[in-house]
């Protein structure tokens, strides 16, 4: 449907609006951004996170103010999120940049949100949201490991590692899961972090197919191509969804 | 033994570095004058620290060493925005736990025909793009005068909350003791009497929690509110920082905007990290 807003009309277009989206040159970059992005905020939150689980399941002083603190990334919010990191990478005022600066270890500030790069900064700062959620699922899988079976693995020769593939994952094996899915299907829907942190940019550098979406649908005011570029989106976070629904269904036999 | 110690101290402080560093720093920036806030190379601790942003975006001009500075243009904006965000969340909260607290035990506790199903239908329905489902909801509200409404919003809002925190009720419920619940029966306790007088009760910390959680969720919402409710007298306090950042660029004022939104997160911070744990996430599946 092509919707006119001066002139109050709908025009029915067929699959043109799809026919647009798909061929539209753009898309592959932004499918590309979309995919990286989603990548490496759930590797890296998920790594995290497993981190964190381990180290906040080892009983030690100040356990109880560290929780408090690891949890506050995750209850601040997605914009909120965006608007802080963006004065952290600032080229102008931000954090990081005094930080070295201050430090001697560059002469001048430097721009880090890079063409090239800016996507993997914007993954972190996401991750750095992301991770205490992961984590505290994790850390409430972990929670539910008897002791003894370390005793018993460790007085039969068990080494660290050993012990953690074949006692600590098969009992957090759905927290890992739900985790995993939850991490993908977030930052493939993530629009805020985007919007708040570089808009897209540089250039088209940041832009994923929810902010390509977002103006499409709200800058050009094409709704009709607005809704068929989501309908791809859809497919694309269904297509992560089905696949792990896939690997946690077959593990439980 | 000893070395794994200081590993584990090692991590726990790098750990709370990377959580803090960035809450921290927005802080620090809000807490200094504007031309010291945008100081190169910027001051790690607040120089001449001075509530004064705080003062600007609450409609106050305050006296500096700077001269006298006017409040900030986002003041109503500011205030009336908090008052609608509170006016959305409050209620999203209440309608949520009044659906999701039935729908939570039901699911939980008993076994039907597709409740896998149903309880996948749950899960999917975070699969779709908030920017996706913006779009018709857009068209609709336009068409039912629902647009630029506080009511419009929270409508929206519950589609959001109400899976979330009735996926997270199954699990709580699903490992609740049962005995308690099965004594009330055999004593003549009809369903309903049982659920309300001994489930909800045991029950207590968990739904605590999850009323938290879903004022939360609706507390940090942005795209909805951005495109539902910007620039109307309903809108919400998130859509207020952009405005600040790409409309006219107000930099202490966005800083300490954006701790104001951090109070409410912070809090549930605090007190949610006891109950998170006990939301136990079993397999909604299985169970």
């Amino acid at each position: 449907m092509k919707v006119d807003f001066y002139a109050k009309t709908t025009t029915f277009v067929g699959f043109g609006n799809y026919w647009d989206a798909i061929t539209n040159p753009m898309m592959p970059r932004y499918l590309y951004v979309t995919l990286r992005f989603t990548f490496e905020s759930t590797v890296i939150s998920f790594l995290l996170a497993l981190g964190t689980s381990l180290l906040l399941n080892e009983s030690f002083k100040a356990r109880a103010i560290l929780r408090v603190v690891v949890l506050l990334p995750w209850a601040v919010s997605e914009y909120a999120t965006a608007t802080i990191w963006r004065y952290i990478y600032s080229s102008e005022i931000g954090m990081i940049n005094a930080f070295l600066f201050r430090l001697g270890i560059i002469p001048r500030y430097v721009n880090i949100l890079t063409a090239a790069h800016a996507i993997d900064f914007v993954a972190i700062a996401y991750a750095w949201h992301f991770m205490p959620l992961i984590a505290f699922f994790l850390l409430a899988g972990l929670q539910t490991i008897p002791e003894d079976y370390y005793k018993a693995a460790k007085i039969d020769g068990a080494g660290a590692v050993r012990r953690f593939v074949n006692i600590t994952l098969p009992h957090i094996r759905y927290a890992v899961l739900i985790g995993l899915i939850l991490a993908t299907m977030e930052a493939a829907r993530a629009f805020d972090i985007i919007f708040m942190l570089t808009s897209g940019g540089p250039g088209s550098a940041t832009s994923t197919m929810t902010y390509d979406i977002y103006l499409t649908t709200f800058a050009e005011l094409n709704l009709g191509l607005g809704a068929a570029k989501s309908y791809l989106l859809i497919i694309l976070v269904l297509a992560f969804a089905v696949m792990y629904f896939q690997a946690l269904t077959r593990k439980e036999r | 033994m000893n070395q794994r110690r200081f590993l584990v101290y090692i991590c726990a402080v790098l750990l709370f570095v990377w959580s803090i560093v960035p809450i921290y720093w927005v802080m620090n920036q809000s807490l200094m004058l504007g031309s010291d806030a945008l100081y190169v190379p910027a001051y790690f601790f607040p120089k001449d620290p001075t509530l004064a942003n705080y003062y600007r975006i609450f409609g106050y001009s305050v006296e500096t060493k700077y001269g006298t500075i006017r409040p900030s243009g986002f003041a109503p904006q500011v205030m009336k925005g908090m008052i609608n965000s509170l006016l959305v969340s409050i209620p999203v909260t209440l309608i949520t736990m009044a659906v999701a607290t039935p729908v939570g035990y039901a699911l939980g506790r008993y076994k039907f025909r597709s409740k896998n199903l149903l309880v996948m239908l749950l899960l999917g329905s975070r699969a779709l793009p908030p920017v996706a489902i913006v779009i018709p909801y857009f068209y609709l509200y336009q068409f039912l005068g629902l647009i630029n409404t506080v009511q419009g919003l929270i409508i929206i809002y519950t589609s959001i909350t109400i899976p979330i925190i009735t996926w997270v009720l199954i699990g709580f419920f699903a490992t609740l003791p049962k005995d308690m619940e099965l004594a009330a029966r055999m004593d003549g306790c009809g369903r309903f009497t049982a659920l309300r007088r001994i489930v909800i009760p045991m029950a207590s910390s968990g739904l605590a929690a999850s009323a938290i959680l879903a004022f939360l969720l609706s507390w940090n919402e942005f795209l909805y509110s951005m495109i539902l409710t910007a620039g109307s007298t309903a809108q919400t306090l998130p859509p207020v920082l952009p405005a600040m950042l790409f409309m006219q660029f107000d930099a202490t004022a966005l800083f300490s905007a954006t701790v104001l939104t951090l109070i409410p997160p912070i809090f549930v911070a605090l007190f949610f990290q006891k109950y998170i744990l006990q939301l136990k996430l079993v397999d909604p599946v299985t169970v």
